[in-house]
């Protein structure tokens, strides 16, 4: 078996967020890691909405980022910190739209390893040296200069190494234009090492450690260290120089500290925590990630808490001392991995799970009634100032991107009956968490639909003057009639544009300059910008078929097949050619090129006619002679043909602009859109009703759209997220869902969600009620009244938590519902809260064969787990009977069992549940569920259940898949069969009989099979005694499993499904992964096919070497040796190599580029999108 | 060539941006493990095995540099073309850890003087 591996959507997840002018112009634009993907965005000021310019995948995964720009410079650089064991400094080429790799220098071994460099980045601020560290010991500096051409070079490493130390975060301090010095956060473990008494350990400190690079003597010496009394997490540079005071801010666990050289003291300021917080009051808040705003007179900081609270620092300083540390309650947004703040005034905020905001900043914050909290307040030791969160003030969302990190669990199957599966995917974390339909298409967004008095059938967009930038009339024609609109503000009917309105239209459109010509039947109208109309009238009886226009021609075939054509002279005149042509056939399409600039003509005309065939009609008429050339679609004349199945009606094209080029919508049954995004072809249908014409259209509120008419509606549309293959629905839950699964009769789905740290509503309730009991109680007696007032709102008080977040409750606290949903609507239909502390983890849906027709709902739960050191008090798998046609959950009853009920899997009439690593066989009871069977020898946890025929395959949670067989007859589980890796199974889904695939929590996908020979002996085998008693080595199965493929995706995969994904395509196996992405791994169909890709894959691991600097084969190695799977991926980046690079590679394999890609794209759209 | 003189010792310092060369003897070889097949790597050495009269010179036996050496594909594939700081003392040790670092010989004279006198002490017959 050889597979393809194809990425259908990319991980949206984001790690990193830097900004910077990276096309060296005035716009800033952000850069964002997202684990293996680098992509560059640009926030377009005038719209506010996030446009993609370009994403890459690097085959690495990204541990830092940073930007920065030479002393001087305009332009911003991309440092990336990577597994590759390489520093890599990218460029952005504007021009062609690619990231270049203008040094890569090697320092040590590749993987995420303790000692090597990579995890942490800091840059001098003025841009001359950067230093790269590792989390123990290593760290590297590297000189940044300019040679004489302006390039950018880069020195030998400096090494700034310390034994025996952990490094927390690394900045570079701005100094000016002294000698650039790095702030390290660090701890020195070598004491705590060699005392066994554990006394060291308790009391080491952390430090705060400068490194100081001399440019004169080409050295680094550390140069002063302080240990700190709380323990920092990350650290924030202060503008200095001209610019401000310089130096640090430390942020620890609730205090956030100002440091800095000589005479400075530290100025220390508490964290303001939240008034009437549910959370655990003895946990410590700490600041998660912070954005630095700076103009040539004032900076502040904008620092988010764990809870996503943002607050504005700034200092207040006396002659570059600093002697105040000022925060202000700013707002607050969902919590954070990154924020930028751009000069333009908006603040990105990549979000830690779920989608992506772009804010605008309305006002800083600087003159409301807020309460400003400061170090020089005096206050006890430990305590710290309190502010009330409220609603969004100084900030407006402006765009969100959606984001599906992290998938949990995904289901495909057509619920809705469309022919076209829809994905389930259960995506989010604690409140922010969604259910969410993912189908195939382009979001359209609906900018206006207007009735129309009859059924039009056919619409058109012309503008006024060739120079407008926007349309200025929309003409819609109906059987009998023309309708004009003009386009303003609104749009409205006008009469006098010039225009026939008694008579059907065939095609209007902008002549020459300025003049608007229309097509009837009887003739042709073209009306001069003074409002002059010349008709053309047709001899005789004939009318006009069919016609095509651009800017200087016009042509148009009469009834019978004959064409006669018009061309206009400089003075604007429509002029006849009395040359006419016969064609041999009826025509039914014909088409012009627009004029190229600077030409007077389009020289060709492509007709197609009855017969099959498309005519390619030359127009010049220097020569007098008609050129014609027959290009028979059926032999392949016409290169580079590539088709696809539209729909069931016949397809209608016309041409639209999107994102400043060319594109085609295609009509069928349902609308495509072909465009080009990113240098790759892209053909996606919109999900929107049918449409049955269309025109490009232009106005100041949606400068690129779409008007279309659907059956008596005129419709105004615009594609907003051109590049995204899915369009989604989000249905909001209440916890991060775990699993669901899909009830076969109503199709509902039965949803378990359970978060850790977190409260059931009911103890939320009760702590509330409780909080403001005392709030009365503390109070005096005369301030009784004002307290009761204040506890009553403080009830009332509802922050949305999906922005505000949900109380943390403290370790071993578990909440824990169990929803059934109608996926379609996306309305709950029932919801069963269960008790504080009761976790579900796993769900099946049944029946029994001792109860007949009835469906039975199973949850397994745990009972007061503990995490870390692993404690649990018990499991419980709760019976549910789905009543009322499968909307209801009937409690039955409830099964205490000792360990972790975490996989339940229906089989033959009774169940299989895993509880720990025990493997039993329950059938149901009056009471409760009845043991019916048990295996013990599963090494460590069962994490899933697989079962066929007779077989189970039991995946472990550390030592991959164990094929159990149940002996009927002796009511026994025997192992027969175990896998020779130690995979930590996430995930499983079986293939055939023999063969199953599963991914594991490192990132890879493996498929295992039993070797032909294993299952007719253990079938036949009537005792099972032999693979009872006669055990492999190490207590493994006698019979060992095969590896077919191993594959590392790079992203912890957490489902895998066998299924189609589009009606009549082939079967794929589908994975998702925690980070939002959804790939494919199809099956190659011929010897030639798999030869090819092969080889694609060889050339361009030489040729088009990933941008981090990892190996591709050593990358997709990552864990196992890869085998027998060709990645897609960077078979795709064929598509956006430079052309001589693609040439090249086409050459060796005997192809020409085009064929290379169309390849390419063969292979993706018989599976997928 | 320390592939198969053990007493070799590698520099094994980080290197640095200095290109390493090899000597018209050495030209083509692979400075890890002598074959002469499938260059892959650029041989980066250290500032200090660049510096002064050693600038230039062959990476493997110190002779007046040609040409640009070259790990082969195999020694990359298994990252001994890559140099981490492991302490020299400890790099004479033929084993694969080690294998990191500059790679530039810097005991050459020695080591050939020493085989001299060793191939004569245990009676070696010259061949």
């Amino acid at each position: 078996m050889f597979l393809y591996n194809l990425t259908l959507q990319r991980a949206t997840g984001i790690s990193f967020a830097i900004h910077g002018n990276f096309s060296g112009t005035k716009q800033q634009e952000i850069v964002v890691s997202r684990g293996k993907i680098l992509e560059l965005l640009r926030p377009d000021p005038n719209t506010g909405k996030v446009h993609t310019l370009l994403t890459v995948e690097v085959f690495g995964v990204i541990r830092s980022l940073m930007a920065f720009r030479l002393t001087g410079g305009t332009k911003d650089y991309i440092v990336v910190g990577s597994d590759s064991g390489r520093i890599v400094i990218l460029e952005y080429q504007p021009s062609k739209n690619m990231f270049e790799k203008i040094h890569q220098e090697t320092f040590g071994k590749s993987g995420c390893r303790r000692i090597v460099p990579g995890q942490f980045l800091a840059v001098d601020p003025k841009g001359r040296a950067v230093m790269i560290s590792a989390i123990e010991k290593q760290k590297l500096v590297y000189i940044l200069n300019r040679d004489a051409a302006a390039r950018l070079t880069i020195s030998s490493p400096l090494e700034a190494h310390k034994a025996n130390t952990l490094v927390y975060h690394v900045v570079g301090v701005d100094v000016g234009f002294e000698n650039p010095m790095f702030a390290c956060l660090e701890m020195d473990y070598e004491e705590a090492d060699n005392d066994p008494t554990g006394e060291a350990a308790a009391n080491t400190q952390q430090t705060l450690t400068f490194y100081e690079l001399d440019l004169g003597l080409n050295h680094v010496v550390r140069k002063y260290s302080e240990p700190l009394e709380e323990h920092g997490n990350f650290l924030i540079t202060v503008p200095g120089g001209s610019d401000g005071p310089s130096g640090v801010l430390i942020c620890s666990e609730n205090y956030i500290t100002y440091k800095n050289f000589g005479d400075q003291p530290d100025i220390r300021c508490p964290i303001p925590r939240r008034r009437n917080d549910l959370d655990d009051p003895e946990r410590g808040m700490i600041f998660v990630c912070s954005a630095t705003h700076k103009t040539k007179s004032m900076f502040f900081f904008l620092a988010q808490t764990e809870q996503g609270d943002i607050f504005k620092i700034t200092l207040e300083t006396d002659e570059d001392m600093v002697t105040e540390i000022r925060l202000k309650y700013f707002d607050t947004v969902p919590v954070a991995a990154a924020m930028c703040v751009l000069k333009t005034g908006f603040l990105f905020v990549a979000s830690e799970f779920g989608n992506h905001y772009l804010y605008q900043i309305a006002h800083l914050g600087d003159d409301d009634e807020e309460p400003e909290f400061s170090s020089a307040m005096p206050l006890e030791e430990g305590d710290t100032f309190f502010f009330q969160p409220r609603p969004l003030k100084n900030l407006v969302l402006v765009d969100e991107l959606d984001s599906l990190s992290p998938i949990l669990f995904c289901q495909i199957a057509d619920l809705a009956n469309e022919d076209t599966p829809q994905l389930y995917v259960a995506c989010g974390r604690g409140p922010r968490s969604s259910l969410r339909v993912l189908r195939h298409g382009l979001e359209v967004s609906e900018m206006a639909v207007s009735e129309l008095p009859g059924n039009p059938n056919a619409v058109w967009t012309v503008r006024r003057h060739i120079e407008d930038e926007f349309d200025a009339y929309i003409i819609v024609s109906f059987v009998n009639a023309t309708l004009v609109l003009s386009i303003g503000e609104t749009v409205e009917e006008v009469t006098d544009s010039g225009f026939l309105g008694t008579t059907p239209t065939l095609s209007c459109s902008l002549l020459g300059d300025d003049a608007l010509v229309q097509v009837y039947p009887d003739g042709i109208r073209h009306i001069r910008a003074d409002k002059r109309v010349n008709e053309w009238k047709t001899p005789g009886k004939k009318t006009i078929v069919k016609c095509a226009v651009n800017q200087r021609q016009v042509v148009i075939a009469l009834t019978g097949g004959e064409l006669v054509y018009f061309e206009m002279d400089p003075s604007g005149q429509l002029n006849e050619y009395t040359e006419r042509k016969e064609m041999s056939a009826d025509v039914v399409c014909m088409s012009l090129a627009n004029v190229p600039p600077g030409e007077q003509r389009s020289r060709f005309l492509a007709v197609g006619l009855v017969d099959n065939t498309v005519r390619i009609i030359s127009l010049d008429p220097s020569n007098g002679v008609l050129l014609r050339t027959v290009l028979d679609p059926v032999t392949g004349d016409l290169s580079d043909t590539r088709t696809r199945y539209l729909g069931s009606r016949p397809v209608k094209l016309f041409r639209v602009r999107m994102q400043g080029q060319e594109a085609v919508l295609a009509m069928s049954s349902r609308s495509w859109l072909s465009y080009s995004y990113q240098s790759r072809f892209h053909l996606t249908p919109l999900s929107y009703e049918t449409l049955e014409f269309a025109s490009g259209f232009a106005s100041e509120q949606c400068p690129e759209g779409i008007v279309a008419i659907s059956t008596n509606t005129l419709r105004i549309l615009a594609l907003e997220k051109l590049g995204a293959v899915f369009n989604q629905v989000a249905f909001p839950l209440q916890y991060t869902p775990r699993k669901f699964v899909i009830h076969p009769e109503s199709n509902n789905l039965i949803i378990i969600e359970t978060d850790h740290n977190a409260y059931t509503e009911a103890t939320k309730a009760q702590r509330k009620q409780q909080m403001a009991e005392e709030m009365v109680e503390a109070a005096g007696e005369d301030e009784r009244e004002l307290a009761a007032e204040m506890a009553a709102a403080f009830l009332n008080e509802n922050l949305p938590e999906s922005i505000f977040g949900a109380p943390k409750a403290g370790n071993g606290q578990w909440a824990s519902v169990i929803r059934v949903m109608n996926p379609i609507q996306g309305n709950t239909l029932d919801l069963v809260q269960l008790e504080q502390n009761e976790a579900a983890f796993s769900v099946a849906v049944c029946r029994f064969s001792n109860t007949g027709e009835d469906w039975y709902v199973l949850v397994g739960v745990a009972k007061d787990l503990i995490l870390n050191p692993r404690s649990v008090a018990g499991g419980f798998v709760y019976t549910y009977k789905l009543v009322n046609n499968g909307e209801k959950l009937e409690f039955l009853h409830k099964t205490p069992v000792e360990e972790v009920p975490a996989a339940i899997a229906p089989f033959q009439g009774r169940v299989l549940i895993g509880v720990g690593k025990l493997l039993r066989v329950y059938d149901l009871g009056k009471k409760k569920l009845l043991r019916k069977c048990e295996n013990k020898h599963i090494a460590n946890y069962i994490s899933g259940i697989q079962t066929i025929g007779h077989r189970v395959i039991v995946s472990d949670v550390q030592e991959s898949f164990i094929w159990v067989r149940y002996k009927r007859n002796e009511n026994q589980l025997i192992i027969f069969a175990d896998d020779t890796y130690p995979r930590w199974v996430t995930t499983a889904s079986l293939l055939d009989y023999d063969t199953v695939a599963g991914a594991d929590k490192f990132g890879n996908i493996c498929v295992v099979r039993l070797p032909p020979n294993t299952n007719d002996e253990v079938d036949e085998d009537p005792t099972g005694n032999k693979a009872l008693w006669d055990r492999g080595l190490l207590n493994g199965a006698s019979q060992k499993a095969e590896v077919i493929m191993n594959y590392h995706v790079g992203e912890t995969v957490l489902s895998l499904q066998k299924t189609t994904l589009i009606p009549g395509g082939s079967e794929s196996l589908v994975y998702t992964t925690l980070s939002g992405g959804i790939g494919i791994l199809v099956p190659f169909t011929s010897h030639e096919d798999h030869d090819f890709f092969q080889h694609v894959e060889m050339h361009l691991r030489s040729e088009h070497p990933p941008l981090c600097g990892r190996d591709h084969l050593s990358f997709r190695s990552y864990y196992f040796p890869v085998k027998n799977v060709i990645d897609g991926d960077l078979c795709e980046q064929f598509n956006s190599m430079e052309p001589n690079k693609q040439k090249n590679v086409s050459e060796e394999l005997d192809r020409t580029p085009p064929e290379v890609s169309k390849k390419l794209e063969d292979i993706r759209t018989r599976y997928a999108f | 060539m320390a592939k198969h003189h053990p007493d070799l010792i590698f520099c094994r310092k980080q290197a640095g941006v200095a290109i390493g060369r090899l000597c018209e003897k050495c030209d083509g070889k692979c400075v890890i493990c002598d074959s002469y097949v499938r260059p892959c790597t650029l041989v980066r050495i250290c500032d200090e095995c660049n510096y002064g009269s050693y600038q230039g010179r062959c990476v493997i036996c110190g002779g007046p540099g040609v040409s640009d050496a070259y790990y082969c594909k195999e020694c990359t594939i298994q990252e001994k073309d890559l140099r981490s700081n492991i302490s020299p003392k400890r790099s004479n040790l033929p084993t694969f850890a080690q294998r990191d670092g500059c790679p530039k010989i810097v005991n050459l004279g020695s080591s050939k003087t020493d085989l001299f006198y060793e191939r004569k002490k245990y009676g070696f017959k010259k061949r």
